[in-house]
């Protein structure tokens, strides 16, 4: 056998391997949610989160709201937040040396003017220079800081907190009224060993949003965002939840996450020197608690919305695919030690290694293996039935699993009223797969070369204002390179 | 699949459509019955469930003899004793939360033993309903059982506390008890509800906690006495505040604070400007309760950012 058979023969099997797995972990996820989201959500029946919400034991909590340049939208983030339903909370903005008009709008907009503020001084930052506190709303405070990035601004945040749980949430995000009360519920059912919880990320663009609320759920009119859609199904109704049930959860989404505090500083909150921040703090914590044997739990409910804005252009999504990759591998890497390491049981096991093998290479198998499946078949290692049957049987799967994560979205949240949503997004799981789907792992592959190079930073962002969205003045607005 | 989502959608829009004119039918009915005791008219099983679903909602908002007349249309139509039947006997878990959940909503007292006896249920979701159903029905008889809950972790320690406090002070005379139980958790969580439903009288039970072994009665035992104690209780308190725990000292400046215990700001603006953190903020916190111009003299005098930020606050609010 030449070279060139042994290595198709090689690449196919590796091809194979990862198909099998990934899509098996997939169609396995995919019944558990199937179970654990409907049995969530008859349970939300009888729960007591009004009962909570009445209820003077129920813990404060500390909203943290990074903000660098957010100008156009940051008003209307802070108002959706103070309309949470939550007993007792207070909301910290952390301005993160914005170079715009971030701070007059906030001083304006919630009639600011300077007090001090005790800060904790466990995780080190960038100097704080100047705290407000809200005249018209004095559970708003705003902290003016050196720019360190959003890390650091986190970490700023969490430690002036006063509450002993904190919620960071992105700048750019809108937060439903009810999401603080339900995200905090496993907290209030098992305060002794509930640590971390996420909440389910929706997409806003093309929705209908009035004072920071969206009161009109519609899909994007920007085909590149509906994608995204169902990316945003597939990953939080289905992979999420899955992992949950492992307890096994890496990731909460840095635009809606509740920690508590005190584990936050146990762990030395955010790491400043990565871009998947959100990921590498919550692998932190697994380690954290798992190394000291210590009983805990990291959820993600998948009831409580955040809603937030997609790239609609390719540039943007590239560098925002890109950064994802790039802090997946950040992450992997500071903690490789943990992969295959039995003292951390199933993370060290299971989840670690998946993680590097099929979320981290996957790109390149998957766009490796497609080529070379191309070339077997040209040099005749693969019948023509074979190939098509693979190709089509990877396609197939591919919609199966896209329509599943809609049929779970439909099934148990219907939160899109129209029907006619249903049916176009029904139809992108099938363009999903051609053309989309090869770009993401293109995005992700150059991530490598950004890795190779010791990239930093976000790269330039497009900045509308999401509580502008809908409104046909929407302008655009470019930010800078929030770099370290 | 499309046609599948599809049909679904339109199954549920009807569904919810008929729900809708069902109840808009059968809400004259509905207030014939709140409002004068009128017996409703013969109904079909899907309308007497409609029926009952409406003043099952209507009733979570009502007390009195509104309220009565409801739970008696309900005990006199066996719709208690058949929710209480599934409650005990259905083999799927969701129907008996529902039934528990649903006693809770029409409010029988009758229904509490029952109640009492699903906190043992072996599916998390019954014993959650039943645990609010308990809450709403005010049944003192369940305080023990409720109390137990907790510390067994059968319910949320929030949700039993949320039905205890709505037992409110019939409670009191079953919690008394739990002061002296063996258990640390059962201890702390009388302590905690004393203090909210109690009243000065059961202050000094409370005070006999600030010298408990356990840190988190002790704590428990501060919190309750900022709301409940009075001048008799400070020197207990203030002692609490040289604890070697800092969330009872801190408990302790709460309390002292709440208590506007003057004679306690020398020793909390001394703990504002060098305990730790947590601590340092309620000692500066209580200060600026006490007397907010004192909190900003000493702030300035001790350069305490806790004391700067706690004048800072008052002067806001």
């Amino acid at each position: 056998m030449s070279a060139l058979h042994t290595a198709l023969f090689v690449v196919g099997v590796i091809t194979i391997t990862y198909f099998a797995i990934v899509n098996g972990t997939y169609l396995v996820f995919t019944v558990i949610a199937w179970r654990s989201l409907s049995s969530h959500l008859r349970g939300r029946t009888y729960s007591a989160v009004e009962e909570a919400f009445n209820s003077p034991f129920t813990p404060g909590i500390t909203v943290i709201l990074p903000a660098f340049n957010e100008s156009a939208g940051i008003v209307e983030s802070v108002y959706s937040l103070l309309a949470l339903r939550y007993p007792s909370y207070e909301v910290i903005v952390v301005n993160d040396g914005s170079t715009d008009d971030t701070m007059a709008r906030l001083t304006t907009a919630f009639d600011l003017v300077p007090a001090h503020r005790a800060v904790r001084s466990a995780i080190p930052t960038q100097p704080i220079q100047a705290s407000y506190v809200s005249r018209r709303s004095p559970a708003v405070w705003v902290l003016d800081k050196a720019n360190g990035g959003k890390a650091d601004a986190l970490n700023a945040g969490i430690s002036a907190a006063s509450c002993p749980y904190v919620c960071c949430v992105d700048a750019d995000a809108l937060i439903e009224t009810d999401a603080l009360l339900r995200v905090a519920a496993p907290i209030l059912d098992d305060p002794d060993n509930v640590v971390a919880t996420g909440g389910i990320v929706r997409i806003a663009n093309g929705s209908t949003i009035d004072h920071g609320r969206v009161t009109g759920v519609r899909l994007p009119s920007n085909p590149l965002a509906v994608l995204q859609v169902l990316e945003y199904f597939r990953a939080f109704l289905i992979g999420r939840v899955g992992w949950t049930r492992l307890n096994a959860l890496l990731i909460i989404s840095g635009a809606f996450g509740l920690f508590q505090r005190q584990a936050l500083e146990e762990v030395g909150g955010y790491a400043t020197d990565t871009v998947g921040e959100d990921m590498e703090l919550v692998v932190r914590l697994h380690r954290h608690f798992r190394a000291r044997e210590i009983p805990y739990r990291i959820e993600f409910v998948a009831d409580p919305v955040c809603w937030t804005e997609v790239p609609e252009d390719l540039g943007s999504l590239s560098r925002q695919r890109r950064r994802w990759h790039r802090g997946l591998g950040q992450t992997l890497w500071r903690h490789r030690d943990a992969t295959f390491n039995p003292r951390y049981g199933a993370l060290g096991l299971l989840v670690m290694p998946y993680f590097v093998f099929l979320e981290f290479f996957g790109p390149v198998v998957e766009t490796v293996g497609t080529a070379l499946t191309i070339v077997a078949f040209i040099v005749g290692d693969l019948s023509g039935a074979s190939f098509v049957a693979f190709l089509v049987l990877a396609f197939l799967v591919a919609i199966l699993l896209s329509i599943a994560a809609l049929a779970l979205e439909e099934f148990n949240f219907r939160r899109h009223q129209h029907t006619r949503d249903i049916v176009s997004l029904v139809s992108y799981t099938l363009l999903e797969n051609l053309g989309y789907r090869q770009l993401n792992d293109l995005w992700r592959m150059i991530a490598f070369v950004d890795l190779a190079r010791r990239k930093q930073g976000w790269g330039a962002q497009q900045r509308r204002g999401i509580g502008n969205l809908s409104a046909a003045e929407a302008r655009s607005h470019p930010t800078l390179t929030k770099s370290q | 699949m499309l046609g599948v989502l599809i049909l679904r959608r339109a199954h549920l829009a009807r569904q919810e459509r008929r729900r809708r004119e069902m109840e808009d039918a059968l809400k004259g009915i509905a207030m014939e019955l709140l409002h004068a005791g009128a017996e409703p008219p013969p109904l079909g099983e899907e309308e007497r469930r409609a029926l009952a679903d409406l003043l099952g909602r209507y009733a979570r908002a009502l007390r009195g003899p509104t309220h009565d007349r409801i739970v008696d249309y309900f005990e006199r139509e066996g719709t208690v004793a058949r929710e209480l039947e599934v409650m005990t006997g259905a083999r799927a878990g969701w129907r008996r939360a529902t039934a528990a959940f649903r006693l809770g909503d029409i409010g029988p007292a009758s229904a509490a033993g029952g109640l009492c006896a699903a906190l043992e249920d072996p599916d998390r979701d019954v014993r959650i309903a039943a645990g609010r159903s308990l809450g709403r029905l005010r049944a003192p008889e369940a305080t023990a059982s409720l109390l137990s809950a907790a510390v067994d972790r059968r319910l949320p320690p929030a949700l039993v506390r949320w039905a205890l406090l709505q037992i409110g002070a019939p409670a009191l005379p079953r919690l008394l008890p739990g002061l002296t139980d063996d258990n640390e958790r059962l201890r702390a969580g009388a302590v905690q509800l004393i203090g909210l439903l109690g009243g000065p009288s059961e202050a000094a039970q409370i005070e006999d906690g600030l010298r408990d072994t356990s840190a988190m009665v002790r704590a428990q035992a501060a919190r309750a006495l900022g709301r409940i104690g009075g001048e008799r209780n400070l020197p207990a308190l203030r002692t609490a505040t040289w604890d070697r725990i800092p969330e009872v000292r801190e408990a302790a400046a709460e309390a002292l604070g709440q208590l506007r215990d003057r004679d306690s700001i020398e020793l909390l603006a001394i703990r504002a400007a060098g305990d730790q953190f947590e601590v340092a903020r309620a000692c500066a916190r209580a200060v600026a309760a006490i007397d907010p111009e004192e909190a900003a003299q000493r702030a300035t005098a001790t350069g305490s950012v806790h004391l700067f930020e706690a004048a800072d606050l008052a002067g806001i609010l």
